[in-house]
């Protein structure tokens, strides 16, 4: 694992450097554009990693097993963290480029709503002792939300649009492709680790729980329970 | 199916604490029990767990032969409770209070009416059926809370009282006992929980003690 | 299916038995929905054509905080003294509760759409078509549907209350979007015209939640 953390660390390192140093200046906006190799690929992992959230919600509704749910929030934690540097990193670069710090158009205004959304999914867990029964409503409400999801952007989207008429490849310098893409793979590989480094994590946090929590056996008590045993 | 409930190495977790663990109990049908503890043994949600309205985190429970965690529907039907919390609108009158319980449990509204009115004369609060909850005694709403469990009581297996001897009269207590008499010569299976340990135990032929969320004792009362 | 509907209805009817004996809930709500309105109309008040203008985003607004206030009213009875609890111990279908609360839900919002949107037509100068029935009716739906369902569902935290307006204000941003716009064009006595698309997606908008939400009952209205 570490070699790995490690490995991944050099490669992050190198596309970064390459992206914001090596690769030429965009034609219209210099050197400003640069940003996009770090917002960009947050925006990508940040949906990314609320699809992962959605997956585990609906693992744990159809298997009931805690690992679904850890993987839900778990996911859901990376993805709140690369959508606020998302959100962040575009007000900052939108503010040299569009001259606003903030607008209402579909892409922004649903990664700002997903932002509020899994916020409200992590308090509502923290809310709930019972953790099967927290399990099961924050499996229902993960739904909720990436339900709502395709709505919120389809609502706005008729309202307005003015997001940046999304670069293709071609539009765009090969060797910038290049550097996007491989900032694209260096986030991927950072943040699957902050995943399994979380989850990791959380294992512990669940096992350690029950071990504390079960009282003390007493001479000739019946064997503490293990697992579920359903009929 | 001859037992009323079923627990196998049953427990209940609420974050770190256990509040109930290791419980393998099992109850006949027709059994009449008496459960005893301090408070915060675990014993209210011990019993709720049997009435399906709390989980359990680890192991099985089976109630009139039915998985709590899958077939709540069916148990719901043939259990009643009496808990700590009286369940009461405290806006609407003790009649309407119970007119919602009958509409609910589907039984059609004549009938409905006809034994609201039986019910309300058996427990003597009649005069009082049309005032608001909330300008009853305590102990004339728990009457009215009596008379909700009586409503269904041609198909309930079970019942469960959870300390129903306190803020009634001396007159409510009488009507209390004798409803558990009837019950038991129907062959209903009643798990009675009380502080007043002689209160209880004239009912009951079996005893279980509930401490530090597990069975600390289950036998004959000594 | 019967049983179902009965639950539903004596839920709804024990509601309104309720809402009529303890009236001045509701009008202290009412009347924070009207100052709201007031209070916009002030503030924007300099300039009374970009006040006509902003007429529906801002009743939405109003008709949407003040309906923030009565669904955790209309929930606050049931956590009281274990009331929940009771219901579904006489075997009440989780969803015919949720059912029951969402008709008592919807009649409260509409109730409050019929104090405000007089004062909304007043201050800012505004007719009232009666196509303006139909929007309003479909954006209160909307907002009861997953209103009925969260407020629910955050009634039996501590903090729920707080919590309510954090999850429902983007499951709404839909509806709210659609019911603003739909309002506009009612007023602009153009519902059925050209930009009727809206009223459609306001409609399928409604429809995706009611199922989604009843679907979600069974889980969330429950105790265990």
């Amino acid at each position: 694992m570490f070699v790995l953390s490690v490995i991944a660390a050099a490669f992050f390192a190198f596309a970064e450097y390459r992206g914001l140093f090596i690769v030429p200046p965009d034609r219209m906006m210099g050197d400003v554009y640069r940003i996009l190799f770090v917002h960009v690929p947050s925006a990508w992992m940040s949906m990314l990693f609320f699809l992962l959230s959605f997956v585990g919600s609906a693992g744990y509704l159809i298997r009931r097993s805690p690992a679904w749910d850890r993987l839900s929030y778990c996911a859901a934690e990376v993805g709140l963290v690369m959508n606020g540097l998302a959100l962040f990193l575009g007000s900052v670069w939108g503010k040299p480029t569009w001259g606003v710090w903030w607008t209402w158009d579909p892409r922004l205004t649903t990664t700002a709503l997903l932002f509020v959304m899994y916020s409200g999914y992590l308090i509502l867990r923290r809310l709930i002792n019972d953790p099967d029964r927290r399990a099961k409503v924050a499996a229902s409400v993960g739904l909720l939300i990436f339900l709502n999801v395709p709505l919120v952007y389809m609502s706005v989207k008729w309202w307005r649009s003015l997001h940046q008429v999304q670069s293709n490849p071609n539009s765009m310098d090969p060797s910038m492709v290049v550097s996007l893409r491989l900032s694209a793979f260096a986030f991927l590989a950072v943040c699957l680790l902050l995943l399994i480094f979380r989850l990791r994590l959380a294992k512990k946090e669940a096992d350690l729980e029950e071990r504390l929590s079960l009282p003390p056996e007493g001479p000739g008590a019946p064997r503490a329970p293990q697992s579920k045993v359903t009929t | 199916m001859d037992m009323a409930v079923e627990m196998l190495g049953a427990g209940k977790r609420y974050g770190a604490h256990w509040v109930l663990s290791r419980l393998n109990v099992s109850i006949r049908r027709g059994d009449t029990v008496a459960i005893f503890g301090k408070n915060g043994s675990g014993k209210s949600t011990f019993l709720k767990m049997i009435a399906t309205l709390v989980a359990p985190s680890t192991g099985s429970v089976l109630i009139l032969g039915h998985d709590v965690r899958k077939d709540k529907g069916p148990i719901r039907r043939r259990i009643r409770m009496l808990g700590h919390e009286k369940q009461l609108y405290d806006a609407l009158t003790a009649r309407e209070n119970l007119r919602l319980a009958g509409d609910l449990l589907g039984i059609p509204a004549p009938e409905r009416d006809a034994k609201i009115g039986h019910i309300l004369d058996r427990l003597q609060i009649s005069r009082l059926a049309d005032r608001r909850i909330d300008e009853l005694s305590e102990g004339t709403k728990k009457r009215v809370v009596l008379g909700r469990l009586i409503l269904s009581q041609e198909r309930t297996d079970l019942l469960l009282l959870d300390e129903p001897h306190p803020t009634l009269d001396d007159e409510g207590r009488r009507i209390l006992d004798d409803l558990i008499s009837e019950w038991k010569s129907q062959g209903k299976t009643i798990l009675l929980s009380s502080h007043d340990h002689a209160q209880a135990l004239r009912h009951a032929h079996r005893l279980l003690i509930i401490a530090d969320g597990t069975v600390g004792y289950d036998g004959a009362p000594k | 299916m019967n049983l179902f509907f009965r639950q539903t209805l004596a839920i709804f009817r024990k509601d309104l038995a309720m809402e009529v004996r303890e009236g001045h809930h509701l009008v202290s709500i009412v009347l924070f929905g009207v100052l709201l309105l007031l209070l916009f109309s002030f503030a924007l008040s300099v300039d009374p054509e970009l006040m006509r203008r902003m007429a529906p985003g801002l009743l939405w607004l109003a008709v949407f905080f003040t309906s923030i206030l009565s669904l955790s009213h209309a929930f606050r009875k049931e956590t009281e003294d274990g009331q929940w609890d009771g219901l579904l111990l006489l075997g009440t279908d989780p969803r015919a509760l949720y059912l029951g609360k969402l008709m008592t839900n919807l009649a409260l919002v509409l109730l409050f759409q019929a104090v405000l949107l007089p004062m909304m037509a007043i201050f800012f100068d505004q007719s009232l078509p009666l196509s303006l029935g139909v929007s309003l009716f479909l954006g209160s739906l909307g907002i009861a549907t997953v209103g009925t369902l969260y407020a629910g569902l955050t009634a039996s935290f501590r903090e729920g209350q707080l919590l309510l307006p954090l999850l429902l204000f983007p499951m709404l941003v839909p509806v709210l979007l659609c019911s603003v716009n739909v309002t506009a064009l009612a007023l602009a006595h153009d519902l059925f015209g050209q930009q009727r698309a809206w009223l459609k997606l306001l409609i399928l908008f409604d429809t995706i939640f009611l199922l989604g939400s009843l679907l979600f009952a069974e889980t969330l209205f429950d105790r265990s």
